[in-house]
């Protein structure tokens, strides 16, 4: 899973080194807009949705990871 | 002092003094045209044409009247950006009643909050925001609910449906005229304390703000809008202006799906804040890179600026294919809501895109001045308004016009101190050129403006901070840094309790702060999170007051 993150984010950000731990805001310096692009990216491979609303609790990779987890999805 | 001659003869578009008759007139004179589309989470385009969409609000009017309702009530939105959105709002302005745009993007208890302060009898409400809101239907003003999408399954609450399916079963009577000065909208705006503050713009003053703004701004026909309604930028400049010019709007209130729908809906006008515009030059710079192009892009657009200095025609295929690839047949970019960088825009310039920045203010309704398709000067903020006179008080803009607001509800020490003699004090700083195009150069108030347009008051953030038990001082301020599209970091210096800080070395007295910060950037829009936290050994210098002085220490 942790791969396939690291290649969302390269896609829409160009950022690379990313780990579990790795905070969007503080540690990447993305904005709301690029935090927005990553999930959509996540809810199109998924084909899934994440309410905006809950898209503000997802800070960390480890986050993002946990949230997917909770709804089912599990990859490698 | 800044006024240009007009007439109303000198309008393009038609000029309407209240909604009603705003909303004829669209029915009258668009009416087969295509008006409102979006797009389903499955990218299929749904869509509205002019006469749809004013029978629509127009039969919502009818079965609200029906219930009861009468000029002068409130009535708040609580959704994000939709068509039930546009048509609730304009059925209840049309019927003289006062639609409260509620910023959604705060936390669940502030949306209650700035419900309860606006004194708002009925509520529309999306899925998403019935639960937040339901607790608010325990209390004795609000009345009921109306929920937009989805089936009702609470007695107090009423599907959007039923009230259009019983508007439309009434006789389509006209609807009654509405007073000139009876306020439309009230917007919430960060205010320097804590609590947003309510703005009052009357029928007349929001039309009056739109008309104006035809006589500099020619939009094309494709239009291209992801700003939020519940803002006076996304509301009047964008969603009516598009309306009043009869042109295609198509909408977008999810961040998530901007990017596709800009490319679904393939603009070829577009308004919207500088982290959008940022945003595309980024994305558009990050593809040329991966391609290994950067270094020919930038010669590229080096020859087309030297080239459009000497007045030399310049045309490239392989800027047009660019264009094409970032923002399809994107043609014109109406920037306001923050500063965009110069550069960008030159760039866009030279890419085919023409960027014409503005400069609003909630208060405002909000345009106060933009630059024109026929005159635009980079780096300035345009032509102020025909009928919006600016002047600069020691550097401060001062606007008076038919546009300034009423005033703030149920606050009027606010009002007394933010308008004198009729001119609103806007708090920022600035100068008009010879030509009379205003430029901005700072801000008088505390307020900190991000990319997107939005802005916080650090008072708001501070008053969080300030509950955690070790922050015995705080302060919370924006560092510029170019790093980011945003462009400013919140940053909050804090003062520990010096009793609770006894034998913790300065790395865990950060930690305990740093964990409960993390708790409050929970609750809080991305662009509102504490991104930096620092440790000050001593207390902040203060004022006579007490008040901590911003700009010493």
């Amino acid at each position: 899973m942790l791969k396939l993150i690291q290649t969302i984010i390269y896609d829409v950000t160009g950022k690379q080194n990313i780990t579990y731990e790795t905070d969007f805001v503080q540690d990447l310096a993305l904005n709301s807009f690029d935090v927005m692009n990553i999930i959509s990216a996540f809810e199109e491979h998924f084909d899934t949705t994440i309410p905006t609303r809950e898209v503000w609790q997802l800070h960390q990779v480890k986050d993002v990871i946990d949230y997917l987890a909770r709804k089912g999805f599990t990859q490698p | 002092m800044k006024t240009l001659p007009y007439d109303k003869a000198d309008y393009t578009v038609p000029f309407y003094d209240t909604f009603p008759q705003f909303l004829e007139g669209m029915a009258r004179t668009y009416g087969p045209r295509p008006a409102l589309s979006w797009f389903t989470r499955r990218k299929e385009e749904k869509m509205l044409t002019y006469e749809e969409l004013t029978q629509k609000a127009a039969s919502l009017s009818r079965a609200l009247a029906d219930r009861g309702l009468t000029p002068g009530t409130h009535v708040a939105i609580i959704s994000e950006n939709s068509a039930d959105w546009i048509i609730s709002f304009l059925a209840v302005v049309c019927l003289g009643c006062v639609a409260v745009c509620v910023d959604t993007e705060q936390s669940d208890e502030s949306i209650r909050d700035m419900v309860r302060r606006c004194d708002a009898q009925l509520l529309f409400l999306s899925p998403t925001f019935l639960p937040i809101c339901l607790p608010l239907l325990e209390e004795p003003q609000i009345r009921h609910a109306v929920l937009m999408g989805g089936l009702a399954s609470d007695e107090r609450v009423e599907s959007l449906d039923a009230l259009y399916q019983l508007g439309g079963a009434l006789d389509p009577t006209p609807l009654p005229p509405v007073d000139l000065d009876q306020t439309a909208e009230i917007v919430f705006t960060s205010g320097t304390t804590s609590q947003s503050k309510m703005v009052m713009l009357s029928q007349k003053a929001v039309m009056q703000n739109l008309c104006d703004s035809s006589l500099y701004v020619n939009f094309h026909q494709r239009v291209f809008c992801s700003l939020p309604f519940y803002h006076a930028y996304g509301l009047n400049s964008a969603v009516l202006n598009t309306f009043l010019r009869g042109a295609h709007l198509y909408i977008n209130g999810d961040l998530k799906t901007t990017m596709r729908d800009l490319h679904l809906a393939n603009p070829d006008t577009m308004l919207t804040v500088p982290l959008m515009i940022e945003a595309i030059h980024n994305q558009l710079w990050l593809g040329v890179e991966k391609a290994g192009k950067a270094d020919g892009l930038h010669k590229l657009l080096n020859l087309a600026a030297l080239c459009k200095k000497l007045h030399i025609p310049f045309h490239s295929k392989t800027l047009d294919q660019l264009r094409e690839t970032a923002v399809g047949t994107l043609r014109l970019a109406i920037c306001g809501g923050a500063h965009l960088s110069k550069e960008i825009s030159e760039e866009f310039d030279l890419l085919g895109i023409q960027v014409l920045q503005g400069y609003g203010i909630t208060e405002c309704c909000p345009l106060i001045s933009v630059n024109c398709n026929y005159a635009n000067k980079m780096g300035s903020v345009g032509l102020p308004l025909p009928s919006c006179q600016v002047k600069l008080v020691e550097g401060e803009v001062c606007v008076k016009g038919p546009s300034v607001m009423q005033g703030y509800y149920k606050n009027p020490e606010q009002t007394a101190e933010a308008l004198e003699d009729g001119w609103f004090k806007t708090g920022d700083l600035g100068y008009l050129d010879k030509d009379g195009f205003l430029y901005l150069t700072g801000r008088k108030k505390n307020l900190i403006v991000f990319k997107n347009g939005k802005k916080v008051s650090p008072e708001k953030l501070e008053e969080l901070l300030s509950a955690i038990p070790m922050v015995k001082e705080v302060m919370v301020y924006g560092t510029a840094n170019g790093a980011f599209a945003d462009d400013v970091k919140l940053t909050a210096s804090v003062y520990p309790d010096p009793q609770r800080a006894e034998g913790l070395s300065s790395y865990e007295i950060l930690e305990q702060i740093q964990r409960e910060v993390d708790k409050i950037n929970r609750d809080l829009p991305t662009y509102q999170q504490i991104q930096l936290v620092n440790i000050r050994e001593k207390e902040f210098n203060k004022t006579g007051t007490k008040k901590i002085k911003r700009h010493d220490n």
